[in-house]
């Protein structure tokens, strides 16, 4: 008990002493506090990000394990010239297959885009782009003549052959002439790349939400005199089956900028009437093409897992799973450079911290070396005086840490949303585990400073410290 | 009653050539005062650090009633068994001279008051507002008074004094040496008291002469 009341008299004896210690020992734990806060939010943003956003993973062809399986074969020709030929093609997977891969645990959404080609014998056709040049073809506009002209073949055979199976062939045949345009069903807007890039933008009405709604081009609109509320009507691509008609109604107009740029080389495609995937699907029309489909991930972290999932499902050997972490990482960099920099100013104020009372315990340890001479004369035991030592640290880190947590709550909430972009992410406060790393510092800072002192307790006989001093 | 034995002790400071103390041998009875004299650099004070426990022999043995205080516990030895009055105080000089006597005593696990404390320092000539005074802010002479109070309040069976009076007056130190005196007399301590002092030798019931780390008795 004595050693305690000593320890805390002790304290206010070498005030001198004791303020800088004081000072420094708050100042260093108030900069780690702040720090490691600012740390702990900045993870705790990014895993947030992760929540919130996921990762984008799509099915990609991998073309590297098709050439290694099946190398394109070389002929020479007769002029010397070499032809590749590679032999090989295989079916993507369909809604069907995609709506199975995204039954996943791993999948937060899926999103899809898809496309058919429509008929109408009420609309008028806005894009001709076989008859712009000789460059400008659109295969999927062909009749089986024009194909087969146009591959220089003169069986079915040779024909389907090209075109990737009797079936595909079959849908060629199938095909009605001169479609007014496609019908594009989506279930995100920004799979829509060019409105993401503004490349066509919403000029009157809104974007399709619920069943039969569309938005046509300003050109289509113009040229079939169409404004918002008005409804159209369209059939499928298969002569044999899609028999009956669909209605639409129009809801917005889009303007199309992106047209105009590329026009002159692939052809425009002022007929693309978007709709919602679901009322794309639910046309009940045949060859519906998925042109895009996206997987968001949960979390960067479970691409691996999914891809297995995946292929337990059955998934195609030739295609992989590809995660485009870039959007991802370029959103979470600026918190892992804060969370980084958070980390370096945590480690730099504790060692410097740490350095600086070593330095001061150590040119202390003259005038202690003198006290604890005096105090083992008397016959207190070393263990004794080193508790005492360590109390009257402990004492003093115990006032810092309380301190520089008062602080840090105070200083917090200003530094985080200054320095993290988004502060509406996380709920900015003290972390609880920036106080248990305060703490522990603390704990350390008053072992680390007391251990000159104690280290000379525990080495020299009374006799040595006293008659050195005398 | 002999209390403490000198057995053939030398001591050689660490880094020096030769010996301090060289085969010292003589013992120390209760109820008794000793005074030790030799001139400066003797050894004597070297001599009551090792009496105090302060270090042990380079050879030879302190033997505390019968037991050779190397093989006790020497924090207790210093905590229980001796006082002593260094020639240099030996004081905290950041702590008041009341706190460092309340210190000492604590630390020989005994409890003292302060009003105990007060009735002790008045003894030695220390008034009460000097007890709550700073040891720094102390003369020489007061400095040495505490320290006199403080070896005198733990009760210890034996008191050893290095120069106790080196700073006192004549009135004052002949205060000091009725109270060691009496302390041997009456309390039967035994007191060991180095000093120059012709005065204060003449207290003594025996003498020893320190000479080249050497030792010699003069009984009275
Ligand atoms: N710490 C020390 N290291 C080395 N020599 C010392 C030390 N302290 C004292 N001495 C030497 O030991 C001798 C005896 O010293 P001391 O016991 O203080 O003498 P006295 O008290 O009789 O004047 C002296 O020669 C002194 O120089
Ligand atoms: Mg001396």
């Amino acid at each position: 008990m004595y050693i305690l009341k000593n320890a805390l008299k002790n304290l206010i004896r070498n005030k001198g002493r004791n303020a800088a210690i004081l000072i420094i020992a708050t100042l260093t734990l108030t900069v780690v506090t702040v720090s490691f806060s600012i740390q702990t939010l900045s993870s705790l943003a990014i895993s947030h990000y992760k929540d919130s956003f996921g990762v984008q993973a799509t099915l990609e062809t991998n073309w590297e394990k098709i050439d290694k399986e099946h190398p394109p074969e070389q002929t020479v020709n007769e002029d010397g010239s070499i032809t590749m030929e590679q032999n090989f093609g295989f079916i993507m997977p369909d809604a069907e297959e995609y709506a199975n891969y995204a039954d996943s645990q791993y999948v937060k959404q899926a999103l899809y885009q898809a496309s058919c080609a429509i008929y109408s014998d009420s609309l008028k056709q806005v894009d001709d782009n076989l008859q712009q040049g000789e460059e400008i073809i659109d295969l999927g506009d062909m009749t089986k003549d024009e194909l087969m002209k146009f591959y220089m073949v003169s069986t079915d055979e040779e024909l389907a052959e090209i075109l990737g199976g009797r079936e595909e062939l079959e849908k060629v045949i199938d095909t009605k002439a001169n479609s007014v345009g496609s019908l594009i069903g989506f279930t995100d807007l920004p799979l829509l790349n060019e409105f993401a890039a503004q490349q066509r933008k919403l000029e009157q009405g809104i974007f399709p939400q619920n069943l039969n709604e569309c938005i046509v081009s300003n050109v289509f609109a113009e040229k079939n005199d169409l404004k918002p509320g008005d409804t159209i009507s369209v059939s499928g691509p298969s002569k044999s089956l899609d028999k009956k008609e669909v209605t639409l109604t129009v809801v917005g107009i889009y303007g199309d900028y992106f047209n105009e740029a590329t026009a002159a080389t692939f052809g425009t495609s002022y007929g693309d009437i978007f709709t919602t995937y679901d009322t794309l699907m639910n046309t009940g029309f045949h060859y519906i093409d998925l042109t895009d489909a996206v997987f968001i991930l949960k979390d960067a972290d479970s691409v691996g897992a999914f891809e297995q999932e995946l292929r337990a499902k059955g998934l195609n050997k030739y295609l992989s799973l590809v995660c485009s972490t870039e959007e991802y990482e370029n959103n979470t960099k600026p918190l892992k450079n804060l969370s980084h920099i958070a980390e370096i100013f945590t480690i730099l104020a504790s060692t410097i911290g740490t350095a600086v009372l070593l330095f001061i315990s150590f040119i202390n340890v003259r005038e202690r070396k003198y006290e604890i001479g005096v105090l083992r004369s008397m016959g207190m035991k070393k263990s004794n005086i080193a508790k005492g030592m360590i109390c009257e640290l402990l004492v003093m880190m115990l006032a810092a840490f309380a301190v520089s947590v008062l602080i840090g709550f105070v200083l917090v909430k200003p530094v985080a949303s200054t320095l993290l972009d988004d502060p509406a992410n996380v709920t900015i406060s003290l972390p609880a585990i920036s106080i248990a790393f305060s703490a522990g510092l603390a704990f350390a800072l008053s072992i680390v400073s007391s251990s000159c002192a104690v280290l000379v307790v525990m080495r020299h006989e009374p006799m040595k410290i006293l008659s050195e001093r005398n | 009653m002999e209390l403490l034995r000198l057995d053939q002790v030398s001591y050689c400071y660490e880094k020096a050539e030769k010996n301090v103390l060289n085969n010292i041998t003589c013992s120390f009875e209760s109820g008794r005062l000793y005074c030790i004299k030799g001139s400066s650099g003797a050894g004597k004070s070297t001599l009551l650090s090792l009496i105090a426990g302060l270090d042990v022999p380079t050879s030879g043995n302190i033997f505390y009633e019968g037991t050779d205080i190397t093989k006790m516990n020497r924090d207790d030895y210093r905590a229980g068994k001796i006082g002593v009055i260094f020639q240099s105080y030996n004081l905290l000089q950041n702590a008041t001279a009341a706190e460092n006597i309340m210190l000492s005593v604590n630390i020989s696990g005994k409890r003292i008051g302060i009003d105990e404390v007060c009735i002790l320092l008045s003894q030695v000539g220390i008034e009460q507002e000097k007890a709550k005074r700073k040891v720094l802010k102390l003369s020489g002479g007061e400095q040495q008074r505490v320290a006199i109070a403080r070896a005198i309040a733990g009760g210890t069976p034996i008191l050893a004094a290095d120069e106790p009076t080196g700073n006192l007056d004549a009135e004052n130190e002949t205060a000091v040496m009725d109270i060691f005196k009496k302390l041997a007399h009456d309390m039967g301590k035994c007191v060991i008291v180095v000093t120059h002092s012709q005065n204060a030798a003449s207290y003594a019931d025996e003498i020893l002469y320190l000479k080249d780390g050497g030792l010699a008795h003069e009984n009275k």
